[in-house]
């Protein structure tokens, strides 16, 4: 874990990749995707073939930050000749978006099923230091602000009651024939972080955007730490 | 190296007021008054070079004068005069000092704050505690400590700590009259030594409270400690905090105020609930939750039996309950039962609410016995009655109905063990009204309440929205007790 802060601080720059980040995720012991960076159209398919289709290719690149909107994101690729296919595809689209990005390659990922989506995130209050927020991924966090935060550092109470008072937490109990998620499991992700950042001051923010998750579980699918 | 007492300032066994004075327009005769006029026991030196003696005692012209050691100072002297005053404190052994006066780091003025820096430099050096500066220092009605006229004498369970002056004063006048006593109250200003966080851990060690309240306009010191104590003290005793500067234009006065900042608005409610404490949002909140935990028991549930009211005033205080999210259950069967029995003629009729309107004098039905009804019975979990205002009688039965009615709350509230409030309008009179029979009535009849130490509410939604906190408040600490 400090060897990743470490580099970063090192090459000058206080935001880690998602693949760093996520890293740093698996360290704490919260569920995330393999992620390997291939800096080859062979070595893509050599990962995917290791992680198992489908998979996710995304540009690595810390100059590109939306990378939907710079086509440097294919999902749902099921076979080497798709995964070849779509790592020169996001490499041109890459160079068209930004022709000034320092691209470090390509990163593949195992592509997970879709589950209930969440967010899970941390920021610094001048006063009280680390924040944890929680909320429901999509609409619901970004028009409705349907989101609650607890003071780091967090007890059991505060992660169970911070998922029950959002106004949207019927949807994690089931709805429409979706089965309901592991909220002990979702608890047990803000208690990890929060216990995480308590003992690591030089965390400033952290976006775990989406999270899946499911009946057994959830992973976080995107992930992004930004350093003191 | 100082120490973490504050005995000093709560029971000093003696003290010294600096800028003591006999002239009514001073500071320092408003003091010398408190000082002498709650019981204190203890020695009191007036300090004033111009007076040999006031107030029936010896006065003297500084410190060094005094012929005894001395724990516990209040100045009333300009900020300005404090650090020759600190170096006379050493001299006589003084624990601790009260620094009244204001016009300190408030002012923003570069040499103010400076001023500040040398005045607790010198403190740490000394080893001497400081209270303020820019405050009123210390109420203990169990000692006979106070900073203001009229405070209630009667030692009771409400610890204050308070960022202010005039709204501790205003907690001290407004809840008294609600019944409200306090074990200590402490303005403390400034905060530039004894802050908050000092203040909450002696509550959270001090017997005598039982229920702490606080005015916070900007935290001193650590922040995530203050979390940290409120916790601890939320686990024994409820906290009632009401923040100064909540919003952003009331932010910006803090720091001409205390010289402190408010800090972000969001975060800080999120963080005292989570911390178990109860934030509220005006003084009048704040004296309405200090009443509910201070003079009912653990409210168990939800479930209210309302008595009081005519038809109409029933019907909107049920409206207000049931907003809160109280429910309000039937008349149990047996109550009918019971009163049918005792020859009512209207048992068949009554309900809960408990319509005061509808008796009939002589029947077995009227608000005392329904009152003692209801709060034998296990359909509710507390029964709020309500001293109705303006009943459409002429004087005699007014004064006799609503004096029956309140006696006959404060019987069941007695001898039972049902949680029991009342609803008392409060209204602000004129002075012809003030004089009439019908204020007159109600004036005494308030005063009973205080004195059987009776809680009551202006209205009902202020009712309701503090039992809720009560609720609350228990059902947490019960349930941290089984995790």
């Amino acid at each position: 874990m400090n060897i990743i802060i470490g580099n970063a601080l090192k090459q000058g720059r206080n935001i880690l990749s998602e693949m760093e980040s996520k890293q740093l995720i698996k360290e704490i012991g919260i569920q995330t995707t393999e992620m390997k960076l291939a800096t080859s159209k062979e070595e893509a398919v050599k990962f995917s073939e290791e992680t198992g289709y489908p998979v996710v290719l995304k540009v690595a690149s810390f100059d590109i930050t939306h990378k939907s909107d710079a086509g440097g994101v294919k999902v749902g690729l099921k076979n080497g000749a798709e995964v070849s296919r779509a790592y020169e595809e996001i490499l041109v689209s890459a160079l068209k978006y930004n022709p000034k990005a320092s691209v470090q390659g390509v990163t593949v990922q195992n592509m997970v099923k879709p589950g209930v989506e969440v967010i899970i995130g941390m920021t610094q209050d001048p006063q009280f230091g680390p924040v944890i927020m929680f909320g429901l991924g999509g609409v619901f966090v970004e028009i409705l602000k349907d989101v609650s935060f607890k003071v780091v550092p967090l007890n059991r109470r505060d992660a169970h009651s911070m998922i029950k008072e959002i106004k949207g937490y019927r949807l994690l109990q089931g709805y429409r024939g979706q089965k309901p998620v592991d909220i002990d499991y979702l608890e047990n992700i803000l208690l990890k972080l929060s216990d995480f950042v308590d003992k690591n001051s030089s965390i400033k923010e952290i976006d775990l955007n989406p999270i899946f998750a499911y009946p057994d579980g959830a992973s976080v699918v995107d992930a992004r730490m930004v350093l003191n | 190296m100082a120490s973490n007492n504050l005995d000093f300032m709560f029971y000093p066994k003696s003290l010294a007021v600096v800028g003591a004075s006999s002239n009514p327009a001073s500071f320092g005769c408003d003091f010398m008054t408190h000082v002498t006029s709650y019981g204190y026991k203890g020695k009191i030196y007036p300090i004033n070079p111009k007076q040999s003696e006031m107030f029936g005692l010896k006065a003297y012209p500084d410190l060094l004068s005094v012929p005894e050691n001395i724990d516990y100072v209040i100045s009333l002297i300009g900020v300005n005069n404090v650090p020759a005053l600190l170096s006379q404190c050493a001299k006589k052994g003084v624990k601790g000092v009260h620094i009244l006066a204001g016009r300190g780091a408030e002012t923003g003025r570069a040499d103010a704050i400076q001023l500040e820096a040398d005045i607790i430099k010198a403190a740490r050096d000394y080893g001497i505690r400081l209270l303020g500066p820019n405050c009123l220092g210390v109420f203990c009605p169990e000692t006979g400590l106070a900073f203001g006229y009229d405070f209630p004498r009667e030692p009771g369970c409400v610890g204050g700590v308070i960022q202010s002056g005039g709204n501790s004063t205003d907690l001290m006048h407004i809840g008294a009259l609600r019944g409200l006593r306090f074990s200590k109250v402490v303005s403390y200003g400034n905060a530039l030594d004894i802050n908050q966080n000092d203040l909450f851990e002696y509550f959270l060690n001090d017997s005598k409270t039982k229920v702490v309240v606080s005015y916070i306009e900007g935290l001193k010191g650590d922040s995530r400690e203050f979390l940290k104590l409120l916790r601890q003290v939320t686990a024994k005793k409820p906290v009632i905090i009401l923040k100064g500067g909540r919003t952003n234009a009331g932010a910006k006065l803090t720091v001409s105020h205390t010289a402190s900042l408010a800090g972000s608005g969001k975060i800080w409610d999120i963080a005292v609930r989570q911390a178990g404490a109860i934030p509220v949002r005006n003084l009048d909140e704040m004296i309405n939750m200090a009443v509910a935990f201070s003079m009912l028991p653990p409210i168990k549930g939800k479930r209210v039996g309302i008595a009081g009211c005519g038809g109409g005033r029933s019907i909107l205080s049920v409206d207000a309950w049931a907003d809160e999210g109280f429910d309000i259950p039937a008349l149990p069967e047996e109550i009918r039962q019971e009163l049918k029995n005792r020859g009512s003629q209207i048992w068949d009729w009554i309900g809960n609410p408990a319509d005061a309107s509808i008796t009939i004098p002589g029947d077995a039905y009227s608000m005392t016995s329904i009152t003692a009804e209801m709060a034998k019975n296990p359909a509710f979990d507390f029964i709020a009655t309500d001293a109705q205002e303006d009943p459409p009688f002429g004087k005699d039965r007014f004064v006799q109905e609503l004096t029956e009615n309140i006696q006959g709350f404060i019987k069941a509230r007695k001898e039972n063990e049902k949680p029991l409030l009342v609803v008392y309008d409060e209204r602000s009179v004129g002075i012809t009204e003030a004089e009439s029979w019908n204020y007159q009535t109600r004036a005494k009849l308030r005063t009973l309440l205080v004195n059987e130490k009776v809680p009551f509410f202006p209205s009902t939604d202020e009712a309701a929205r503090a039992v809720n906190e009560l609720i609350a408040y228990y059902q947490r600490r019960e349930e941290s007790s089984r995790m």
